[in-house]
């Protein structure tokens, strides 16, 4: 009985100690250093080399985790993704949070409605992007927390 | 002899065991068979009863020669709880270590989905910090289907104008054949 305890507290120790989390990205140490990526990782976040070590353990996870899916995505949309990594990178938690939720309510609009808006959004003067983003703001603090605003979106 | 006859069985039996079985079954055949024995003992002739105390001594004697080795059963089993009470406990931690890494990889990986999507989205991803650009969406969209819902009912109400002399038409159409049947 205690030798099959044994062993199966050995199996799970190796487990832990062999899991990908654990090696590849050292959730138990201070998250992947820069130089313990592979090349393709650092070739992808190349341009998030400098801020590399001021960005959280979890950002830093993160980010090996989309350099992981960078080789499955289309040409376009690789050097798109590249081009926005590091403004992407710069904005604040706060913001990224915004932006992750605003995201998941526009999904049900068209790619093309969204481009025009946006260019119609740019063509407003500041003005009048400044008043839209108060009475959004107003808008937010009556809105009730819902699971796209949720804490587990915030990194 | 009819009531010793089944404690002999029950003792042939168990003598087949008693190098292998636990010692608290060899008490107890022990303890039955002599109380068996013991009913009988005012029947027996001296020279068995002899013989049987003597195998009492006899067996007396292994008894106490046998009890010091059920000590070290005693010993595993103080030693044994303690591994299985702390096992449980190491593989509780450990499963919790594991499923909190896992929840942990899940929502990261959860978190690049979003942001491989973002920024491969037809707008830049300052776009979705702005609130008001989300704003500005929504009322745009909104105008837009505003716009598409008066259409379809202008063109409603015109094709029902043009429609409105074909009942009459009809009418006349129906009326045709209830003439003929009257005729």
């Amino acid at each position: 009985m205690s030798r099959r305890i044994f062993l199966v507290f050995a199996f799970l120790s190796l487990t832990l100690s062999q899991s990908p989390l654990c090696v590849a990205q050292g959730v138990l140490s201070n998250g992947p250093s820069w130089s313990s990526l592979t090349k393709a990782q650092k070739e992808t976040l190349a341009t998030l080399e400098e801020d590399w070590s001021t960005l959280s353990i979890e950002q830093r996870n993160k980010w090996v985790h989309l350099s992981n899916r960078y080789e499955k995505l289309p040409t376009d949309d690789r050097e798109l993704l590249k081009s926005r990594m590091s403004d992407w990178a710069k904005l604040s938690p706060s913001d990224r949070r915004v932006a992750r939720a605003n995201f998941i309510n526009s999904l049900n609009i068209p790619n093309d409605k969204k481009a025009e808006a946006w260019e119609a959004y740019r063509q407003l003067s500041p003005e009048e992007r400044k008043q839209l983003t108060e009475e959004a703001a107003e808008k937010n603090k009556t809105k009730k927390p819902s699971l796209v605003n949720s804490p587990t979106l915030k990194n | 002899m009819n009531v010793s006859q089944p404690n002999l069985s029950l003792l042939t039996t168990s003598s087949d065991h008693t190098l292998t079985s636990d010692a608290l079954d060899v008490d107890q055949i022990g303890k039955t068979v002599a109380r068996s024995l013991d009913k009988e003992l005012t029947h027996l002739s001296p020279k068995i009863s002899q013989r049987l105390e003597n195998a009492r001594v006899l067996a007396l004697s292994q008894r106490k020669i046998g009890s010091p080795t059920v000590a070290k059963p005693s010993f595993q089993f103080s030693f044994i709880p303690s591994l299985r009470l702390i096992s449980p406990i190491f593989i509780v931690l450990a499963l919790v270590f594991v499923i909190a890494q896992w929840q942990q990889n899940a929502r990261i990986s959860d978190i690049a989905d979003i942001d491989t999507a973002i920024l491969t989205d037809s707008v830049p991803p300052d776009a979705y910090a702005d609130d008001g650009f989300r704003l500005f969406m929504k009322k745009m969209i909104k105008a837009a289907k505003e716009e598409e819902a008066q259409l379809e009912s202008k063109a409603l109400t015109d094709s029902a104008t043009v429609n409105q002399d074909r009942p009459a038409e009809s009418k006349n159409e129906s009326r045709a054949p209830d003439i003929s049947n009257n005729q």
